[in-house]
């Protein structure tokens, strides 16, 4: 995929899409850290596979990544923004502006048409609503031309997200997540609902729009046959301080 | 999609149990409205009916009782007024015109009213609208009737038609005036008040249809054909001719006000056609007893004065009532019986969002999915409650709204028995302004009562982040 879009240009003039150092964290009056001495750094555009065993502390981890939980120690930066000093209403806002999330399953408002649900990831931020349209024209185009890119047949797009199928809504919530160019792409398991054909289908046409969105991919997963399609892959354990989990 | 916009589509998804809360909050409300409305439109009615009539006078009795008995077709006289102090009433200097009343009779259950032209002629409703005809005309003969229109209409009855009047107002009457059949002779145009649940005959006719029922029994051999009373009064109205000739002829400048009363309280001869000469004693026509006469004076201000000076008289008592005074004091009896329905009704609309909460509470675990969904597109934490309280808010104004219109439908659909029951015309209305005020503030109070859900979620979203917990 060639770069195509102007984030492209001057990708190495911007700070990283994400940048974690030495973060730790315990649950509250729980002794043992979940996560430990932990640094990461993907930069803008990056894909990263990131693979751990259910219980390493995977949602943890996005958890702080998406500022819904304080970090305990280290630190993380978001496109060059530091949460720890931010109130809890900065970091949503940080969120909402820069960081796009799918789930494994229930990723969208069932009671919400499909083009709804991909506007939706722009509700909350002016920054995604603008960057959106400067992108596309308008937030509606954007959001036609994310559906027609993520290859959902134009007459469900109307359709009630409950009424869509399960690879259907994957690619709805893939499109709602890149709306508006967010500088990371948050991905917890986001092809374990899926089949190993539907699952490969998935993942190019994600990667093919955050290409074009300029987005990096932390892709969190347990299913390692999927790392060789990464830019790069890593152990949740083996980026941590070595006794951090016992 | 704004906060706004993704409640309503989250309502239009759960459709059914929004629906109804909406129409538990919807009749809480028309309740409310209603009773209040009912209310208001209920005195402004019956002031309709009073309002151009400045004292009304009747037997020593309770205010309350003269007034409903008198105009509203409510309850019995418990005593009547002798015929004389009506003469003297209509005699009064103060007085511009006189409405004798005599009650007892009914037909089909609307009651009969025993009455002059006088009641055609100055009667007054609404702020000063006088009775009209819608067709035919006041009374000619004696056994003459004029109807008010809505028994015209319920009977079916129209001018020509003969009617024979039950002794006693009830539906059901064991004696009926047989003998003395009456005719309509006209039938008045609708008013809204209690004139249109009459029928109106000569005070006279009204005498003479009882002649011979002293011990309320008929006994027909003392009784009148009606061709015997038509002589009489026949008589009787040579004689007030005369009276009023002989008037004429001392106050030339005078007016001859045929109408302020019957006749006068000389007993009139069927035979008597010289003037000089003293009707001999017996029989006549003339009433003995009137229930209660209305009075319309030549200054409204003189009301408070002569009603004075009619309830001072020791020696012959008799009662003297401003209508809207006595209006008020009815109003007073009924104040807590309104109260306890306000309050009642209060209570419902309590009830209705409580039942808001309930439904709100219930939703709450099916939408932890969709905060945590939320919450991952960057909504804050007082984002998703808010939008809890913009819910309730839709909610209640639906409810609010739905209820208006219910209370409207039910006063379109009450007035017709209102009209039948009491004569009171109703005409549907929407709140006034305070009203409007304590709708804004049962809104808020949706909206407060939407605050503990918003709390909880409030809570929940900020531990849930966005990790799905379903």
């Amino acid at each position: 995929m060639s770069p195509t879009s102007v984030h492209h240009r001057d990708r190495s003039s911007r700070p990283p899409a994400l940048e974690i150092i030495d973060l730790g964290y315990s649950w509250p009056g729980e002794t043992g850290a979940v996560l430990r001495g932990l640094s990461l750094t993907l930069n803008v555009g990056e894909r990263l596979f990131l693979a751990g065993p259910s219980g390493s502390g995977k949602s943890t981890l996005l958890a702080l990544i998406g500022g819904l939980t304080g970090a305990e120690h280290g630190s993380i930066r978001i496109a060059g923004t530091a949460l720890e000093p931010l109130s809890g209403a900065a970091r949503d806002r940080v969120r909402a502006d820069h960081v796009g999330v799918i789930f494994q399953q229930f990723n969208l408002l069932p009671w919400l048409d499909a083009v709804s649900n991909v506007r939706l990831g722009c509700s909350f931020s002016a920054e995604r609503r603008r960057r959106a349209s400067a992108l596309d024209g308008t937030l509606g185009s954007a959001a036609a031309r994310l559906l027609e890119a993520m290859q959902l047949p134009r007459e469900r797009w109307s359709q009630r997200a409950s009424a869509l199928s399960v690879g259907e809504q994957q690619r709805v919530a893939a499109a709602r997540a890149l709306i508006g160019g967010p500088s990371l792409l948050l991905a917890d398991e986001p092809t374990s609902a899926l089949d190993s054909d539907r699952r490969d289908a998935f993942l190019d046409l994600l990667f093919a729009e955050a290409e074009h969105a300029g987005s990096a991919i932390l892709f969190v997963s347990h299913d390692r046959a999927l790392r060789g399609r990464f830019d790069r892959a890593l152990e949740l354990a083996a980026i941590q301080t070595p006794d951090a989990r016992t | 999609m704004t906060l706004p916009g993704l409640a309503a589509r989250s309502l239009l998804n759960r459709r059914a149990s929004v629906a109804l809360t909406v129409a538990t909050i919807a009749i809480a409300i028309a309740l409310l409205v209603l009773v209040e409305q009912m209310r208001l439109q209920l005195r402004e009615g019956f002031y309709r009916s009073v309002s151009g009539t400045d004292l009304i006078v009747g037997a020593p009795t309770s205010p309350v009782q003269l007034l409903l008995f008198s105009v509203f077709g409510i309850g019995n006289p418990s005593a009547n007024l002798d015929y004389s102090r009506y003469l003297e009433l209509a005699a009064d200097p103060l007085v511009e015109w006189a409405v004798p009343i005599a009650l007892g009779d009914g037909y089909h259950g609307y009651r009969v009213v025993g009455t002059s032209e006088a009641m055609f002629r100055h009667y007054r409703y609404a702020g000063g609208q006088s009775l009209q005809f819608a067709s035919g005309s006041g009374f000619d003969d004696l056994f003459d009737a004029v109807i008010g229109a809505a028994a015209a209409h319920r009977i079916g009855l129209a001018p020509g038609d003969s009617i024979v009047l039950s002794h006693g107002g009830g539906n059901v009457s064991l004696h009926r005036h047989e003998a003395q059949p009456f005719t309509i002779r006209g039938v008045l145009a609708a008013t809204g008040t209690p004139v249109d649940q009459a029928i109106y005959i000569r005070i006279d006719a009204h005498h003479a249809v009882h002649i011979g029922w002293d011990r309320g029994m008929p006994e027909p051999a003392r009784m009148l054909g009606p061709d015997q009373a038509r002589a009489l009064a026949a008589a009787d109205q040579q004689h007030q001719d005369a009276e009023h000739a002989h008037e004429a002829a001392v106050h030339a400048d005078d007016d001859p006000v045929t109408d302020r009363a019957a006749g006068d309280t000389s007993k009139p001869d069927p035979d008597a056609h010289d003037l000089a000469t003293p009707p001999p004693p017996g029989i006549g026509l003339e009433p003995s007893q009137v229930s209660a006469v209305l009075l319309g004076l030549k200054t409204r201000a003189a009301a408070l004065g002569l009603q004075y000076r009619l309830n001072q008289q020791r020696e012959r008592p008799l009662l003297a009532i401003l209508p809207g005074l006595a209006l008020q004091q009815l109003w007073r009896i009924t104040g807590l019986a309104e109260q306890i329905l306000r309050v009642v009704s209060g209570l419902v609309v309590l009830a209705g969002l409580m039942g808001m909460l309930t439904a709100l509470l219930a939703s709450l675990a099916e939408r932890r999915r969709e905060m945590a969904i939320l919450r991952a597109c960057g909504a804050r934490p007082w984002q998703v409650a808010w939008l809890l309280l913009v819910e309730a808010g839709l909610l209640t104004a639906l409810g609010i709204a739905a209820g208006l219109l219910l209370a409207f439908a039910a006063q379109l659909a009450l007035a017709p028995w209102l009209l039948n029951q009491f004569g009171i015309a109703l005409s549907p209305a929407w709140p006034a302004a305070w009203q409007w005020l304590v709708l804004g503030g049962i809104w808020a109070c949706g909206l407060l009562v939407a605050l503990l859900p918003a709390v909880m979620v409030y809570r929940r979203s900020l531990a849930d982040g966005m990790q799905i917990r379903s």
